[in-house]
């Protein structure tokens, strides 16, 4: 996989002397670099333009997070929540997934990076210090890749040794790339752990344009596990296509043919979701995409889901050949209700958001 | 505009096939000329020249319309200088029309259009669009610019309303002969501007899906046996065509929607007693719900709902 370059860098006069504009400075000599006071002048003009998704990809913005770094992920009640926490030191993603979310989600079109981090760290000292008896799951492959900007910021190479020394926390890579050369060699002391977002060989190379092959991310995987990372894999988006059974079944065979099933926390599982603005979107920036044109209806949260009989379809299937492997794993579904969980599960395992928190809590704890 | 000159002209000498600054479209002389037979022409046509005999309209499209049907032969017309520039000379026109009425979709996709000659997107997205009553945005003028290209018949029917200019935007997604067909259909079923928008959305999500094309869908015996059906009236044959795409479009949802009337009418509930699922079958929540006039109406319906737990269907469906 080729790393993201921008075409240009925009500093926020607020971050210049941050160590991860440092990093990102150092690592894209040549590239054009605008510094600036405000940056939402930048940002209106990108978004007021022509194609600002596509334009906004192109360019790298650094700023600060005025707000807060830690926050709870964005469930809704209607649908069972893990009780997950993002780290928001990024926004956006270069990766142009058909089916992603954040073109529609995002105000800014731009690359973000906050990288006011020591304001991070701060409000984490602080965080988790008050409350030593929680455990934190926290993630930061929410609102961006985890690591898809790691060999510009470096910033794998800043969270993954704080976490290191913190007795109360999970940190959770969430990425579809390759890009781990910065993991290797950090002490991680069990406390972080590695995922993979998978999907079928079809769908990567129909739906996710510049994010590495399956192979290439199982591969990656593969050389988290030899350096003692403990790994996740997320089947999220769940593509209901014909031959989907075969697809999902070959990218089960092909994981689990390297990766050890002990050493992995958890699987996740959600299908296809998006709000209806998305549609309009994809059509336009994706017309050979085909994934809208399935059987949708409006969810309970206002984003269109598969028809209820599709999903839970599909999440039996999963499971059932995910148990084939090892009937022990920690399989979860993402944002489903308690009657999708019952129906899929064939029990009353997972009856509201604090059960399946706590059943997380547990899994991710077993160093 | 700088100086003008008056002058008699020849009417031949004006080029009505030169509509280089024109923006009209979609209207009717009638009033027109009306007017023009009973006052004049108070307003001379501007006109600019384009060659040594011949000018271009700038101004006045339809009075010189008129007075051509109406065979009259010299008029006298406001002459712009010819040595402004095309651009301005657009924008004279653009004004003019703009002082006296508000352009129609057809007709600011034209200007659009015109416009793009002179100015950059931007240009246009962040001066004119708001000029025109639009929204600065790009999304807007994407989705206007199209229409100038539909064919005739669809920017009439725009124009007169009787299609949605968002949906008559839609139609370039299809090939010239499908556009045709949906034409037609849209006009015999005289569908409201939602109808007119799912119709033409499910024709196009199946086309995607499906990789077939509107003739392929339109042809199929079930949809021509509706169509021709003369005991049916437009709104029935209407309703009957949405559902037709629907079941092609979402069959399993429709399927579980069949089931379940089907479970609901084996009940035998009655009128009084109203079974409900969840929205789309997307909650867990169904409801019932009954109204009584008395003890015995009471017991009566609390004996049926007791006795639906049995039917083996009705549990399959709330339990899976």
């Amino acid at each position: 996989m080729v790393g993201y370059i921008p075409r240009k860098i925009i500093v926020d006069t607020k971050v210049r002397d941050s160590l991860l504009t440092n990093n990102v400075l150092n690592n894209l000599p040549g590239i054009p670099v605008e510094y600036v006071a405000d940056p939402n002048t930048a940002i209106d003009a990108i978004r007021g333009g022509k194609d600002p998704l596509c334009v906004g990809k192109k360019v790298l913005l650094l700023t600060e997070n005025r707000g807060r770094f830690l926050k709870p992920c964005p469930g809704t009640k209607e649908y069972i929540c893990c009780g997950y926490r993002i780290l928001n030191f990024a926004t956006n993603c270069n990766l142009e997934c058909s089916y992603c979310i954040l073109q529609s989600y995002l105000n800014n079109p731009a690359m973000v990076v906050y990288a006011n981090i020591e304001d991070m760290f701060a409000e984490l000292e602080d965080e988790l210090s008050q409350n030593p008896e929680s455990i934190y799951r926290i993630g930061t492959g929410e609102f961006t890749d985890s690591l898809a900007l790691d060999h510009l910021t470096g910033f794998a190479k800043l969270i993954v040794p704080y976490f290191a020394h913190k007795e109360n926390v999970i940190l959770e890579l969430k990425t579809k790339t390759d890009n781990i050369g910065n993991l290797i060699d950090l002490q991680h002391n069990g406390n972080t752990m590695v995922s993979w977002s998978l999907n079928t060989e079809e769908v990567a190379k129909r739906e996710e344009f510049f994010a590495p092959s399956i192979d290439d991310r199982i591969d990656a995987a593969f050389k988290c596990q030899k350096v003692g990372y403990r790994l996740g894999f997320h089947f999220d988006p769940l593509i209901y296509y014909p031959g989907w059974e075969e697809g999902y079944q070959r990218t089960l065979e092909r994981l689990f043919a390297k990766i050890d099933t002990r050493n992995v926390s958890w699987i996740s599982m959600g299908g296809f979701r998006f709000l209806p603005e998305l549609k309009p979107i994809i059509q336009k920036r994706f017309p050979q995409s085909k994934i809208i044109y399935n059987e949708f209806v409006p969810g309970m949260d206002g984003k269109m889901r598969y028809f209820k009989p599709i999903r839970i379809e599909m999440y039996s299937r999963m499971l059932e050949w995910i148990r084939d492997y090892d009937p022990k794993l920690c399989v979860y579904l993402c944002m489903e209700s308690r009657e999708v969980w019952r129906k899929v599960f064939k029990g009353d395992r997972v009856e509201n958001s604090e059960n399946l928190a706590k059943i997380l809590d547990d899994t991710g704890d077993k160093k | 505009m700088g100086n003008v000159e008056y002058k008699q002209l020849d009417i031949k000498s004006i080029d009505l096939t030169d509509t280089t600054f024109v923006i009209t479209y979609g209207f009717t002389l009638t009033q027109l000329k009306k007017s023009i037979e009973k006052i004049g022409i108070l307003n001379p046509p501007l006109v600019k020249k384009k060659s040594k005999k011949q000018y271009s309209i700038v101004c006045g499209y339809k009075r010189l319309l008129v007075c051509q049907d109406m065979g009259i032969e010299k008029l006298r017309c406001a002459i712009m200088g010819q040595n402004i520039e095309d651009k301005d000379t657009f924008l004279t026109g653009l004004y003019d029309n703009l002082s006296h009425r508000v352009l129609n979709p057809v007709e600011k996709s034209i200007t659009f259009s015109k416009l793009q000659k002179y100015y950059s997107s931007e240009i246009i997205v962040k001066n004119f669009l708001p000029l025109l009553g639009l929204i600065p945005h790009y999304s807007v003028l994407d989705r206007i610019k199209p229409l100038s290209g539909l064919d005739a018949k669809v920017k009439d029917a725009v124009v007169d309303g009787r299609i949605d200019e968002g949906v008559a935007a839609k139609f370039l997604n299809f090939s010239e002969k499908d556009r045709e067909l949906l034409f037609q259909l849209l006009s015999a079923l005289r569908f409201s501007k939602n109808k007119q928008n799912e119709v033409i959305d499910n024709f196009y999500d199946i086309t995607k899906r499906d990789g077939c094309s509107i003739s392929g869908i339109i042809n199929a015996k079930e949809l021509k046996d509706i169509l021709s059906d003369s005991g049916l009236n437009i709104p029935q044959k209407g309703s009957r065509v949405r559902y037709f795409l629907r079941k092609l479009r979402y069959p399993k949802i429709v399927k579980t929607e069949k089931d379940f009337l089907e479970m609901k009418r084996n009940l035998n509930l009655g009128d009084s007693i109203k079974l409900t699922p969840p929205p789309s079958f997307e909650g867990d929540r169904y409801c019932i719900e009954f109204q009584f006039e008395n003890m015995d109406d009471l017991e009566e319906n609390l004996k049926k709902i007791d006795s639906i737990k049995q039917n083996k269907e009705f549990k399959r469906i709330i339990e899976g």
